[in-house]
Order: C-alpha cells, then structure tokens, then sequence
C-alpha cells in the first residue's frame, strides 16, 4: 500500500476490533522466558500485579457489546485467569447474556491435571458458554505444565464441541518439532488448529532470550495492524486497541474501565491521531517525529509489535509524541480560524 | 514528514457490526471444478460478473454508500478450492485482477500433490506468487503422500513463505512429523497456521455441542453456481440460497425472510435434536451441528 492511500485510510476509515479481549489479572502460575506480560506468580515484572474486580468487568462486557465496530467476540486472557475458573464462568455467562455470539480464552491448561478433571472443568466451560479455547504450549511453559495437562485439555475440549487454539512460539533454539514432540499423536489430532510464530522481544523475553535466537530481520518493522486489532483492557483497567504489546505500556493512555465506559474510551482511541497513525500508517511512521526530538528506539527491533512495545513504553518517546500533535492540533486550529476569518471577510 | 492529522472520526457513523447474519456475506467461497486441470467451473466469466454485482449489492445493503459501517469493508475475501487449481493459473489471476480494485482479498487452496509434481507446476506457483495477486495460500496435505515427498514440499512451502504470502496447512499431526514438517526451520521461523484433515471435532456427537452458526456461516458458490449459506449446507437443494446467474434480487440475498433465517441461525444455531446417544459421524470433516443439521434436512 502507498503512503497516499495510508494517508486517505487514515482519515477515513473506523477502527474495527475483532473483539473485546480482558485481561482479568496478570498474575499467573507459570513465569516464562518468553511471556510479553512479564507475568509470573507476582503479578508483571514491569507493571506491578494486578487483578479487576469481576463486578468491572461484567460492566464491561455489557457496554462494550454496543460498540458498532467490534465484532461481538469476547475474549478472557491473563496472566492465566483461569486460576480463578468460578469467575471465568460467571464472565463467559455475562458475556452469552450481553449478546456476544463467539467466546473465548487463552490459557495453559493447568487445571486439566488429569482426563477427568479436563472433563469436568471443559464442561463447566461448555454450559457458561464458552464457544472456543486457544491454549499457550512451548519451551518456555514446559517448566511449569505437564505435557499431559494439554494433551487431557485437547481432548476434553473436543470431547465437548469446543474448537481449539494450540499457540506455539518459536525461537531459532526452539522450533516447533521440540515444542510437539512430547504430545501424543492421539492428542495433538484433536485440536482444531495449531498457530505456530516467532516470539517477539517485548517484555520479558526481551531480556531473557538472546536478540540473535529471535526469528526476524533487523529494521523489518514497516507495515499497518488495522487489519489485527482487539480492544483490550488490561488487568489495570487500561483499555487499549491491541493486544500484541501495546496492552504492556503505560506511557500513553486512553482511558480506564474501573472510572469510564469503554465505549467512550473506544472512541476516543479511534479519534486519537497518534493510535490513527499507529493503526493506519503503521508504527514506524512515528520514527521520523522521534529521530527529530533525538530519541530514536534503539537496539535491534525485528518487528512492528516490538517497535510500538519499545517507543509506548519510553516516557520520553511518548512525551516527544504528545508535544508534536498537541502542536499538530494548535495548527489546524489557526489555520481554521484563519479560514472563518476568510470567509467573514469575503 | 507528513503532520499527523487529527482526525476525529465519529465512531458512531459506524452502523452496528451485529446487523444480522449480513456481515458474514462479505466473503464467498467458490468450489471450482477444474475437470482435472481441464477447465474451470463455475467459469470465470460468471464469476466476474456476479462477484461484481453481488459486491454492489453488499456495499448497498450494509449502507457504505451512505457513509455508514465503513468497518464492513475489512475481512473482504473471495476463496477458491478446488482440485488441481495450479493448473488454472491463468483464470485465477484473470479473477484475481478483478477482485483486487473492488477491494476483496484472493485465498487459494491448493492439492499438495499438485504442487510436488515438478518442474511445470513449480514454474506455475512461481508465477502465481509473483503476481501479487494471492494474499494467503492454503495447502492440503493428505495423509497418504509419500515420505519421500517431504523435501520437495517443504521447499515449494518455504516459496510461498518466501513470497510473504499466509499459509494455512491442512494436514494431521502425524503427516507433519513423518514429513519433517515440524522439523523445518523456515516454518519455524514464521507464522503458519496448521488445520486439522482430521476434521471433525468429535468422532460422536457431544451432548452440548457449540450451536449458533456465527463462525460457520458464509457464501459458497458450487461448480454449477449454486450459493450456499456454508459449507454444512452445501449440495443440498433446499438450503440453495439461488445461482451466480440469478439476479441478486431474485436470490435469498435479497429475501427478508432467508436473511431472517440466517440472522436465527447466525445467533441460535439450526433447530435440530441432538442424540442421546452417541452415534457414529457420517461427515467427520464438519462441525457436528452442521451434520445434525444436514440429517435434519434429510440429505
């Protein structure tokens, strides 16, 4: 796509989120390598440790189901909620009631310790309206998960008519044949699909993997994520349009469930024209405006996800961002006068 | 650089995504018949020209032309599948060509064995890729291909790759090992989407099975141009929603009544029973509730 038609979709076309995505804590079981939360049994290595109150939440899903460009997915991550299953169920429940049609979640299978337990809890899933299940497996959880956990989680999900997600990341050191060879065929043929990709440096495998076992060339960063977005609140409350990184900062916020409605907040999100450059242009063409200022990202950036993590969670970058709209908008704002005045005179 | 503009786009220009089942008719699906790389059916020329009049009719209904639920015109996507489709180069760019200005993505599925077979077909998926054309290519591995096939497929796999193109597999677990599919580090290193040929979620049917039709509806047009509201429903008489030929007007698109149904299902899924007892799936490669509901339409 050209930098012209960016520009035209940049000035005309709404943001559309593929769904309501709550992070409801970001503590969890596990403390991987790779995780971007930088979540662990504490709470975010970066942010501090978190959690909503369900009542937030359920408030939440209620509004967000009028947002006229969201499709109506809700979708509950973490940390891993599902260390708090009794409120899963009462928020996949919320959601049915509010009129979301595909509900879904991202877990690590922990609580399926053994084919009778995933049963069990896959069916207590199933009743409160849980429509799929997208379950995080690699390297780095191997630690802290049983094989076995996601091979009863697999069955037990297809078992109970529910469609699942088995989400691998790679590094060069861990590729996909290491991270499968341990779930039995008779288990990894019943999930519905397997989504392999890279792990990005952002949150804590930015400083725990090595920059040269990560996949991806330096400075290929360029492209759009209109086509990607999620509105995403995350276990502060911060709603945000993603959830690839963005979600992790605090630099540069549009608002926060526990005191606005998200509808207010998604529409001030679509109007921002920083989040409008980021989402129709892409991130990297923020870069001019930071070189200018003196404080390009530095180090080796591989992908977009990882730029917009790096330039959001600089304080100086945001402030170097706010500065050039806030100046931005002082511009437009004479040049309209000046046009009034114009018109008054003619 | 450019300023940044501020623009203030009024989120509530948007009509709602949730206006009915309309949203899920964005996208189609056309079922080639390619007479073993003899031919093409539906031909393109068909296709073209109810593409164009069936996007017209989309655009008009959701309301864009008027400004309103701008965010319809994302997720556009026409999808072919079919046998032997590398053979038909030709008619897929001719359609692809039409397809990119009125603003629909071009998908495309592939025969592994199709592509292992050397060196014409290799040529033919070069020139594919080159086109620009394809945005995203999926390849059907089928359980009985040849280990000795592995090498090959995974070199024609890393061109797709290569050609920043999506790839989609659909292939079982065990397929991929035998193959060195999981082995290979192009694939490691990229973003690959692996369905299952396995199909079916359930060997028998599950006592609460998913039911609403949300993730599952969609427009397939057959080899005779025969439209259908999903795959589940395909081939059978009753759930034809008219042909590429008709006037839009004169098809179940345009009948208040056959989107109602739709919206019904799109939310609450089809009225069917559901068996006690656990019965054997005739249809494997489909969701249970699409085979609940094909028995109950009698096919």
């Amino acid at each position: 796509m050209d930098n012209d038609s960016r520009l035209v979709l940049a000035a005309t076309m709404p943001m559309r989120f593929s769904g309501l995505v709550v992070e409801s804590t970001n503590r969890c079981n596990a403390k991987c390598g790779m995780c971007y939360q930088s979540s662990g049994p504490k709470g975010s290595d970066v942010l501090g440790q978190s959690r909503l109150q369900t009542s937030v939440i359920e408030r939440c899903i209620e509004e967000a189901i009028v947002i006229p460009s969201m499709t109506p997915r809700f979708h509950l991550a973490g940390g891993e909620a599902f260390m708090h299953m009794d409120e899963c169920l009462a928020l996949f429940s919320t959601a049915v009631r509010a009129g979301y049609l595909d509900i879904t979640g991202t877990t690590n299978a922990f609580w399926a310790i053994s084919p009778h337990q995933a049963k069990k809890q896959v069916a207590r899933l199933r009743d409160a309206g849980l429509t799929s299940l997208e379950i995080s497996w690699d390297y780095w959880h191997q630690p802290f998960i049983s094989t076995s956990a996601i091979a009863n989680c697999l069955i037990a999900c297809r078992d109970h008519g529910i469609e699942t997600n088995l989400r691998i990341l790679t590094t060069k050191s861990h590729d996909l044949d290491e991270t499968l060879a341990e779930i039995p065929d008779a288990a990894l043929s019943t999930a519905t699909r397997i989504t392999s990709g890279p792990v990005f440096a952002t949150g804590r495998a930015s400083r725990t993997i090595d920059v040269d076992d990560i996949h991806g060339q330096t400075g290929d960063y360029h492209g759009a994520c209109h086509g990607s977005l999620n509105l995403t609140v995350n276990a502060f409350g911060n709603v945000f349009p993603c959830c690839a990184g963005f979600d992790q900062t605090r630099n540069y916020l549009f608002g926060n469930i526990n005191s606005e409605s998200i509808v207010v907040i998604a529409d001030r999100i679509n109007s921002d024209p920083i989040a409008r450059t980021v989402v129709f242009r892409g991130v990297a063409a923020l870069l001019p405006i930071l070189e200018c200022a003196g404080i390009a990202p530095q180090g080796d950036v591989k992908n977009l996800c990882q730029l917009c993590w790096k330039i959001f969670s600089s304080e100086a970058a945001v402030n170097a961002l706010k500065a050039h709209a806030g100046a931005a908008r002082e511009r437009a704002a004479e040049r309209l006068a000046a046009l009034i005045l114009e018109d008054a005179d003619a | 650089m450019r300023e940044l503009s501020a623009v203030p786009y009024d989120l509530h220009r948007a009509a709602p995504l949730r206006c009915g089942a309309l949203p899920h008719m964005r996208s189609a699906v056309i079922m080639v018949d390619t007479a073993g790389g003899s031919g093409f059916n539906p031909a393109p020329d068909r296709c073209i020209d109810w593409i164009e009049r069936y996007s017209a009719w989309f655009l008009d209904r959701a309301g864009i032309g008027s400004g309103r639920a701008a965010h319809l015109l994302y997720d556009r996507e026409i999808a072919l599948i079919g046998d032997r489709l590398l053979s038909c180069r030709k008619e897929i760019e001719r359609l692809g060509r039409r397809l990119k200005p009125l603003g629909f993505a071009l998908s495309v599925t592939l025969d592994a064995a199709e592509l292992l077979e050397q060196h014409e077909q290799h040529e033919q998926l070069a020139l594919l890729l080159s086109s620009g054309l394809v945005t995203s290519l999926g390849v059907v591995i089928p359980q009985a291909i040849p280990d000795r096939a592995g090498p090959p497929l995974l070199t024609a796999l890393a061109q797709i790759l290569d050609a920043n193109v999506n790839l989609g597999l659909i292939v079982d677990s065990a397929s991929c090992r035998r193959l060195g599919i999981y082995k290979s580090s192009r694939l490691s290193a990229a973003n690959v989407n692996f369905s299952s040929n396995e199909g079916g979620l359930v060997a028998h049917f599950s006592a609460t099975p998913v039911r609403q039709c949300y993730s599952r509806l969609r427009l397939y047009v057959d080899p005779a141009g025969d439209i259908f509201p999903c795959l589940g429903l395909v081939g059978i008489g009753e759930a034809s929603l008219g042909n590429i030929d008709d006037p839009l007007e004169a098809t179940g698109l345009d009948d208040a009544q056959v989107m109602d149904l739709l919206d019904h299902w799109h939310r609450h899924g089809p009225e069917v029973v559901i068996p006690i007892h656990a019965q054997r799936r005739v249809y494997p490669e489909l969701p249970a509730m699409c085979e609940l509901h094909r028995n109950a339409l009698g096919a």
